[in-house]
C-alpha cells in the first residue's frame, strides 16, 4: 500500500490481507481495490442541517443532495441519507479527514471515522452496466453521472458511485466483505464476457 | 434419404448436418431444427409415455405448451428430465432418451396399466389407496412412486452456473409474433427503452410458420427485416430464447433466458440460464394464442396433431409427420394447412370440417377432399396413427388412410400473464374462448391474437396502437407507423369440443391422461367446482398447466352442469409460465455462495495459525487454534481458557457490533435505549447495559463507551448487530424525532481484540505508547479512552471483561489489524501469550456466568436472568413498564443459575431439561440449560441453565433430562458465576 | 413490490425491513394512569385489515429512514409513503 503508516511498527494491510490492491481484469472490465481512502461520515446535527451543507458545498465545490456525488479539489462528497454526507479523500494525505471535518464543523455535526469501516472498489470498462445490472436492482440507465445510491449486491449493502455511466463506477462495501464482493463481481463479468462469445 | 419425412423450403442451415442420438439411436437434422422437428423428419412420430397409463404417444404440438413430447436430455450430470422436444433446439452430438416407459419405448411393461383404466379413473388414488391405512407407507406409496413421474433426475449435482440480473425499461413486449415486433418497431422507432422477450430461438412467431405476406414480403423475411431493424437500435433489447415467466406486483416481470441450452454444455464460465427481474413501467403481452384439441375416441394416437402445428412444422422446418395427412377442423384456420401441406406435396386425403357450412368456396383454400359437417370418429393405430374414421353429414362412415392428423378446435388467447395478479379472463363468443378481463397487471395491456385478434392484420394493427398508448402513458410522444398490408382472414368457428359418438376414451389432458369421461365421472360424483375438478381429475396439473387441456374440460363439465362455459370458469393460472429449473431460481446463491461471507482483520493471520474456523451469521471467526500435538478440539479449548485465567490471551471481537451515537441527546437516548441507566455515565467510562424488547423480553446487552459528552460507541452481540441498530433508528425516528442524536455503524471501521488474563495490562503497556496511563489507577475497570499505540497509530482502549479476568478490549483502524494481533503475538512471547477462539470464549464466559444470545433467546426477562433489578423505574425506557408486568417477575419463575455435573466428568448437554428429583414422570419441566461447557479452570463440566425459583434452590440437586439422547443426569444447582462472583479478578 | 421513496424514488421492497402497523410510532407515556394497559394495548391489540392499512418498512438497504406506507393489502397497491419521522413530528405537534 502507498500509504505510510503513523506507526512503522503496524504495517497497513488490503482487507484481502495483502501488501498490494486487488486488481482484476476481466474481459474489457477491471475492478480494482482502492484502499488509499480515507472516509468520514458527517450527519448533521439539529438546527444546523443549513450550516452543515453550506460547509460541505465548499468543500465539494457545490451543492451535494441526498444521492449526488461531487467533486471537490481535495475531497469527494456523496449524499448517503437525509442531513448525511459521506466524505472521503486520500489516505496518505488525509488519514485524519474525520478529526479535520470534526474540528471545521464542531457542534455542527457528527463526524465519524469511517476509513476503514468500507472497502472501495472501481469498476470500469467499456459497457460496464451489462456486469452491474446482473448484480443491482437500480436503473442503471437511469444512473446518471455523479450519482449515488445505497443498494443491495449480491445480499451485501453497498454504495454506488455512477462516475461515468456504463464506463465507471465505484462500489463501496463494508471492509469484511471484500472477498465476497470481489467474488461476486468477477463472476459477473466472467459470466458475461463468457457470453459475449457467443453469438 | 435418412430424413424421410423431410419437404422443400423451411427456415434450416441445410448446408450444415447435425447428428444425435434418441434413445440410442443415431439421426440427423439441421441447425433451426427442434428435436421434435428432427426426429418428425427422420420418422419419428413415437417420442413419450403418458403418466398414468403409459399411453403411446407422439408430439402435439410446436411450441412450449407441448404435453406429450417430453424426454430426457443429455446424459449424465446435465441430464435433464421433461424437457419438452418441441422447444429443445438441436445441436450437434444431442442426446435424448424417452421415459416414464421399460424396457423401452415401443414396449412398456406399465402400458398395462392401459388394460386396467376402468379402475384407474378420476380420483383413483383417493379412491383406492384410503384403505387399509397401515398399507400406505409400506406398500401403496412405494409402488406409485415407482410407477409415477415421468422423467428421471441424475442423482448428480447439477455442474452449471445459473446468473440473475435486473434490467428497467419504458415498455416490456412479451412474444415477438406480428404484434410484438410491430409494438417493439413502434416504440423503438420513438426512442422508447424497449425490451421484446421471446421463448424462441427465432423471432417471429407465428409469422416464421406461416405462408402469408406483409406488405408483399413472405412472413417470415418481414420478421426478419423487423428483427435486422430492431438489433440496430440502442434503445431496444432483443432477447431471444427468454420466456416472461410471471406478472408480479408493480409492473415487475420475471423472465427466464436460456443463455446455453441450444449447445451440448455452457462454456467456461457462462451461465445456463439468466433469471432477470425486470422492471417496466409499461407492459405488452403479445403472447399469441394456443391451439387446442378436439377429443375424440383415440385421439391421443402418435401423429395426431394441433393443425397450426402441423402446418409450422411443414412451412418453417420442412417436415411433415406424415406422407399422407388429414386435418380435422372446427374453423377456416384448419384449412390453412391442408393448402401448405398440398403445396408442399403431401397426400392431403381430406379435411374433416364440423361446420355444415363449410363449402369449397367459404373454407377450403386447395384442392383437397373436403368432408363439410364430418366429424372424426375414431383413430387407428397403436404406436403410430394409420388412419382415422370419419361419419360424414349424412351418416355414412369412411375410413381414411393417413400417418398424421392435424387438428384444430379453435385457438385460445395466452392469456395467462393477463391473470397473475388477481385478473380473471372473461369469455368471448366470437371466438368461443376467454380473452383478458379488465383487471390486468400494473401497466399492461394486450395486443393480438393474446387479445383474441386472430388476423395478422388486427395483430400488425393492435400491437402498433398499443404501444403508441403505453408511450403516451409515460408521455412519451409517438407518431404512428403505417401499418403494413397483411392478411385479415376470417375465422368463423363453431365450437366442438368433443366427438360424441364412440365408447372409447377421448383425451383431453394426455399427458395426465384425463379423459372426457373421467370430467363427467367428476361431476356425477358431486364436483362442481372447476378447483376442485382440477384437482380430482388432475386435469390441467401436468407440466403444461392446463394450457391444451383446461379448455376443453371445462366445456365438458359445463355441458355436464348444464352451464355456460363462462359461467364455468376457469382455473386460477400462476407463474411460473413455463416450467423452470430450480438451479435458475437459485442464481449463484448456491453451496458456500448460499450467502456472503464476512472475515474478521485477524482471518489471514488466523489462517496461517492453522486455525478452525465457525460460521457466526455471516463471519467466519476462528474457533480455536489447534496446536502441534493436540488430537481432540477439547485439548486446544482447555489450553486457551487456562492461558487467558493463568497469564493471558487474545482474541478477535471485531464482529461484535459498533454503533455510534453522537448527539446533544447521545446520553438521553441510550437512557430511553437501555433498560439501566446512562444518563449520568461519565466520559471516560463504559457501562454495561441491557436493552429490552417493548414487551419487556431483553433483546440484547453489551456496553457503551461514553468518548466525549456528546459522542458515545455502543456495542451489541454479534448477532444483533443488525436488529439493535434498526431498532435503535426505529426509536430516534419513529419514537423520539425532537432528540438531536446521530447513529452510524462503524463495526467494520475497527479491528478489535480482547486481551485477557492477569499479564494483559502488562502486555498492552508494551504497546501503549508513552503518556497514556494505563495503570489500574489511571485507568479502572469499565473505564475508557482514545489513545495511541505502536508510535502514534489512533486506538480506543475499553478495559472491559468478558471472560471475567482482567481484561481490555483495543480497536484501531482495520487495516492495522492484522499487523496488531502479530505485534500482540510477538509483544506477548514473553507472557507466552495465547491466541483464542470463540470456544475457548464461550467457556470462559460460562465460567464468568455472562449471558449471551443463548441466554438473551427471545423467552427471557431482565428478571428471568438476574438483571431485574437494572431496570430502572426511575426513568422512561423501552420495555420498562411491561418488563413489571407479574408474569414476568413471579418468584416461582425462572432465573438463571448454574450447574455443575454431579459426578463432574459428564458432559451436561444444553438444551436439556431441568426436572426436581422427586418429579413423578408427568411432572413439568421446571427450566432448561442453555449453555454448557468444561470448565478446564474447575476441572468439571458446567452449565447455565434457567430454573424456576433458581435463586431459592442452590445447592439442590435437579434431573438433567436429555431424552433425545436418552440421557438422565444429575446437577447441583450453583451461582452463575462459577468462578470470582466478587470480581476481583476484573478490577485486579 | 415498488416502494416510492419519497426521496429517494421508487425502491423495491427487497431493499426493505417490514415491522407492521404504523401505529407502533403512538407509544404511550410511561408515567400515565393506566400506562400497564396503554402499553399492552399498544403491542398487541393491532389492525390486521384486508384493504389500507398504514405499515412501517425500514429502508435497511437504503438510506436507514423508517417510512409509513399505506398500501391496500388486497392489491398491493401503494397509496401514500411518508417518512416516519415526519409522522412523529406532526404527531408531536398535534399533541
Amino acid at each position: 500500500m502507498p500509504d505510510q503508516s503513523p506507526a512503522p511498527r503496524l504495517i497497513a494491510r488490503t482487507a484481502f490481507g495483502a501488501d498490494h490492491p486487488c486488481v482484476e481484469t476481466i474481459g474489457p472490465w477491471t475492478l480494482t481495490e482502492c484502499p488509499n481512502r480515507a472516509i468520514a461520515s458527517v450527519a448533521a446535527r439539529q438546527g444546523h442541517e443549513d450550516a452543515v451543507a453550506a460547509t460541505l458545498a465548499t468543500l465539494a465545490s457545490g451543492p451535494v443532495d441526498l444521492g449526488t456525488l461531487r467533486r471537490g479539489p481535495s475531497v469527494d462528497v456523496f449524499g448517503t441519507a437525509l442531513q448525511q454526507w459521506f466524505v472521503t479523500a486520500d489516505h496518505t494525505e488525509q488519514e485524519h479527514l474525520a478529526r479535520t471535518l470534526a474540528d471545521d464543523l464542531g457542534m455542527t455535526a457528527s463526524v465519524t471515522e469511517q476509513n476503514d469501516g468500507w472497502v472501495v472498489f472501481t469498476l470500469q470498462g467499456d459497457g460496464v452496466i451489462r456486469v452491474l445490472e446482473r448484480l443491482v436492482m437500480t436503473d442503471l440507465r437511469a444512473l446518471s453521472n455523479g450519482s449515488a445510491q445505497r443498494l443491495l449486491l449480491e445480499h451485501m449493502n453497498v454504495f454506488l458511485l455512477c462516475r461515468e455511466q456504463d464506463q465507471a463506477y465505484d462500489i463501496l462495501v463494508a471492509r469484511s466483505f471484500a472477498l465476497s464482493l470481489h467474488h461476486a463481481v468477477t463472476a459477473a463479468m466472467r459470466s458475461v464476457a463468457a457470453l459475449s462469445t457467443m453469438s | 434419404m435418412s430424413q424421410i419425412n423431410r419437404l422443400s423450403g423451411g427456415q434450416l442451415d441445410r448446408s450444415r448436418p447435425l447428428t444425435f442420438t434418441f434413445d440410442g439411436r443415431s439421426y440427423t437434422g439441421h441447425p433451426g431444427d427442434t428435436l421434435a422437428s428432427a426426429l418428425l423428419a427422420n420418422g419419428v412420430r413415437l417420442m413419450g409415455r403418458s403418466f398414468k397409463y403409459h399411453r403411446p404417444r407422439g408430439v402435439v404440438s410446436a411450441g412450449s405448451e407441448e404435453p406429450n413430447a417430453l424426454v430426457e436430455l443429455r446424459t449424465g450430470a446435465r441430464q435433464e428430465p421433461n424437457t419438452r422436444a418441441t422447444v429443445a433446439e438441436l445441436y450437434d452430438g444431442l442426446s435424448a432418451q424417452s421415459q416414464n416407459r421399460w424396457p423401452s419405448l415401443a414396449f412398456d411393461a406399465l402400458g398395462v396399466n392401459d388394460l386396467f383404466s376402468n379402475v384407474l379413473t378420476a380420483g383413483f388414488y383417493y379412491k383406492t389407496f384410503m384403505w387399509p391405512r397401515a398399507f400406505w407407507e409400506k406398500f401403496y406409496e412405494p409402488i406409485i412412486r415407482r410407477a409415477a413421474g415421468l422423467g428421471s433426475l441424475s442423482m448428480e449435482a447439477d455442474p452449471d452456473a445459473y446468473d440473475k440480473g435486473f434490467l428497467h425499461c419504458d415498455l416490456l413486449v412479451i412474444g415477438a409474433g406480428p404484434a410484438g415486433l410491430a409494438a417493439a418497431l413502434t416504440a423503438g422507432r420513438n426512442g422508447a427503452q424497449v425490451i421484446l422477450a421471446d421463448e424462441d430461438f427465432t423471432l417471429g412467431g407465428r409469422l416464421n410458420a406461416e405462408v402469408e405476406e406483409i406488405d408483399g414480403t413472405p412472413a417470415h423475411l418481414w420478421a426478419a427485416t423487423a428483427v435486422a431493424e430492431l438489433q440496430t437500435l440502442p434503445n431496444v433489447r432483443l432477447m431471444h430464447r427468454t420466456t416472461v415467466l410471471g406478472a408480479f406486483d408493480h409492473g415487475t416481470y420475471a423472465a427466464l433466458e436460456r443463455n446455453a441450452d441450444h449447445v451440448a454444455a455452457p462454456a467456461p464460465d457462462m451461465p445456463r440460464q439468466t433469471l432477470w427481474r425486470i422492471y417496466a413501467r409499461q407492459s405488452l403481452l403479445c403472447a399469441g394464442a394456443t391451439e387446442r384439441m378436439i377429443a375424440f375416441q383415440n385421439n391421443d394416437r402418435p401423429g395426431v396433431m394441433m393443425a397450426g402445428a402441423m402446418r409450422a412444422y411443414a412451412n418453417r422446418w420442412a417436415v411433415t409427420a406424415g406422407q399422407q395427412v388429414a386435418v380435422f377442423t372446427n374453423t377456416d384456420n384448419g384449412h390453412r394447412t391442408a393448402r401448405d401441406l398440398a403445396a408442399l406435396g403431401v397426400d392431403v386425403v381430406g379435411v374433416i370440417d364440423s361446420r355444415p357450412s363449410a363449402t369449397a368456396t367459404s373454407a377450403a383454400l386447395g384442392d383437397y377432399p373436403l368432408f363439410a359437417g364430418a366429424q372424426v370418429v375414431d383413430a387407428k393405430g397403436k404406436l403410430g396413427l394409420t388412419g382415422v374414421t370419419i361419419r360424414r353429414a349424412d351418416g355414412s362412415t369412411r375410413t381414411l388412410p393417413c400417418q398424421a392428423l392435424g387438428v384444430s378446435g379453435g385457438w385460445n388467447p395466452n392469456v395467462s400473464l393477463t391473470c397473475h395478479q388477481r385478473g380473471r379472463p372473461v369469455w368471448n363468443d366470437q371466438i368461443a374462448s376467454f380473452v383478458p378481463g379488465a383487471q390486468l397487471p400494473q401497466g399492461m395491456r394486450v395486443a393480438g391474437a393474446a387479445a383474441g385478434l386472430f388476423s395478422t392484420a388486427e395483430a400488425l394493427q393492435s400491437g402498433i396502437d398499443a404501444a403508441r398508448a403505453a408511450l403516451e402513458a409515460l408521455d412519451l410522444k409517438t407518431t404512428a407507423l403505417p401499418c403494413p398490408r397483411a392478411e385479415d382472414g376470417a375465422y368463423d368457428i363453431a365450437p366442438l369440443w368433443y366427438v360424441a359418438e364412440g365408447k372409447g376414451r377421448k383425451w383431453l389432458d394426455f399427458q395426465n391422461d384425463v379423459t372426457v369421461k373421467d370430467v363427467k365421472l367428476a361431476h356425477q360424483e358431486g364436483f362442481r367446482s372447476v378447483e376442485h375438478l382440477k384437482r380430482y381429475t388432475t386435469l390441467g396439473m401436468a407440466t403444461d398447466q392446463g394450457k391444451t387441456s383446461n379448455l376443453g374440460g371445462l366445456a365438458v363439465m359445463a355441458e355436464a352442469t348444464g352451464q355456460s362455459i363462462a359461467e364455468t370458469g376457469t382455473t386460477m393460472f400462476r407463474p411460473p409460465y413455463t416450467p423452470v429449473a430450480m438451479g435458475a431460481l437459485a442464481g449463484r446463491a448456491a453451496g458456500k455462495d448460499f450467502k456472503p461471507t464476512r472475515l474478521t482483520p485477524s482471518h489471514h493471520w488466523a489462517e496461517e495459525q492453522g486455525a478452525v474456523f465457525v460460521e457466526a451469521g455471516l463471519w467466519l471467526r476462528a474457533q480455536y487454534f489447534p496446536r502441534q500435538g493436540e488430537t481432540h478440539w477439547r485439548q486446544t479449548v482447555d489450553r486457551e481458557a487456562l492461558a487467558v485465567r493463568r497469564s493471558v490471551g487474545v482474541c478477535d471481537v471485531t464482529t461484535l457490533g459498533k454503533i455510534d451515537v453522537q448527539g446533544k441527546d447521545a446520553a438521553a437516548f441510550l437512557n430511553l435505549v437501555y433498560a439501566n441507566g446512562f444518563a449520568k455515565l461519565p466520559v471516560g467510562k463504559c457501562r454495561y447495559g441491557v436493552m429490552l424488547r417493548e414487551d419487556g423480553i431483553a433483546m440484547d446487552d453489551g456496553t457503551a463507551a461514553r468518548l466525549a459528552e456528546d459522542h458515545f460507541v455502543v456495542t451489541t452481540t454479534t448477532a444483533n448487530a443488525g436488529p439493535v441498530y434498526r431498532h435503535m433508528e426505529f426509536v430516534r425516528q419513529c419514537l423520539v424525532p425532537e432528540m438531536d442524536v446521530q447513529l452510524i455503524s462503524t463495526t467494520d471501521a475497527w479491528a478489535q481484540y480482547a486481551v485477557a488474563g492477569p499479564n494483559a495490562r502488562k502486555l498492552l503497556q508494551k504497546l501503549v505508547d508513552p503518556g497514556h496511563d494505563i495503570s489500574n489507577e489511571a485507568f479502572p475497570f469499565m473505564g475508557c479512552g482514545e489513545i495511541t499505540i505502536c508510535g502514534g497509530l489512533r486506538a480506543r482502549l475499553f478495559r472491559i471483561s468478558f471472560s471475567g479476568e482482567l481484561a481490555y478490549e483495543i480497536a484501531v483502524p482495520t487495516r492495522y489489524g492484522d499487523a496488531l494481533m502479530r505485534e500482540l503475538m510477538t509483544e506477548g512471547a514473553e507472557f507466552d501469550v495465547t491466541p483464542y477462539g470463540t470456544e475457548a470464549l464461550g467457556v470462559l464466559r460460562i465460567e464468568k456466568g455472562h449471558a449471551t444470545a443463548n441466554e438473551l433467546n427471545g423467552q427471557t426477562s431482565a428478571d428471568h436472568l438476574g438483571m431485574g433489578r437494572m431496570v430502572s423505574t426511575k426513568k422512561d425506557s423501552i420495555g420498562a413498564v411491561l418488563s413489571r408486568r407479574d408474569g414476568l417477575n413471579a418468584p416461582e419463575g425462572v432465573r438463571l443459575m448454574g450447574f455443575e455435573a454431579l459426578d463432574g466428568e459428564t458432559t451436561l448437554p444444553a438444551g436439556s431439561h431441568l426436572f426436581a428429583t422427586t418429579a413423578t414422570a408427568q411432572g413439568a419441566s421446571e427450566g432448561w440449560l442453555s449453555s454448557a461447557a468444561y470448565s478446564p479452570h474447575l476441572g468439571k463440566s458446567i452449565a447455565l441453565g434457567f430454573l424456576e425459583r433458581g435463586q431459592d434452590r442452590l445447592g439442590e440437586v435437579v434431573t438433567v433430562a436429555n431424552p433425545l439422547q436418552g440421557q438422565s443426569l444429575k446437577a447441583r444447582v450453583v451461582s452463575p458465576h462459577f468462578i470470582d462472583p466478587e470480581g476481583e479478578r476484573l478490577r485486579a | 413490490m415498488i416502494i416510492p421513496h419519497p426521496l429517494l424514488g421508487p425502491r423495491d421492497a427487497q431493499e426493505f425491513t417490514y415491522l407492521g402497523d404504523a401505529g407502533l410510532i403512538n407509544r404511550p407515556y410511561w408515567l400515565s394512569e393506566d400506562a400497564a394497559r396503554a402499553f399492552h394495548d399498544y403491542l398487541y391489540l393491532r389492525d390486521n385489515p384486508a384493504g389500507q392499512h398504514r405499515e412501517l418498512w425500514f429502508h435497511e438497504q437504503g438510506d436507514r429512514s423508517w417510512l409509513v406506507v399505506t398500501r391496500d393489502t388486497t392489491t398491493h397497491e401503494i397509496l401514500k409513503v411518508e417518512l416516519a419521522r415526519d409522522v412523529a413530528l406532526a404527531r408531536r405537534g398535534a399533541a
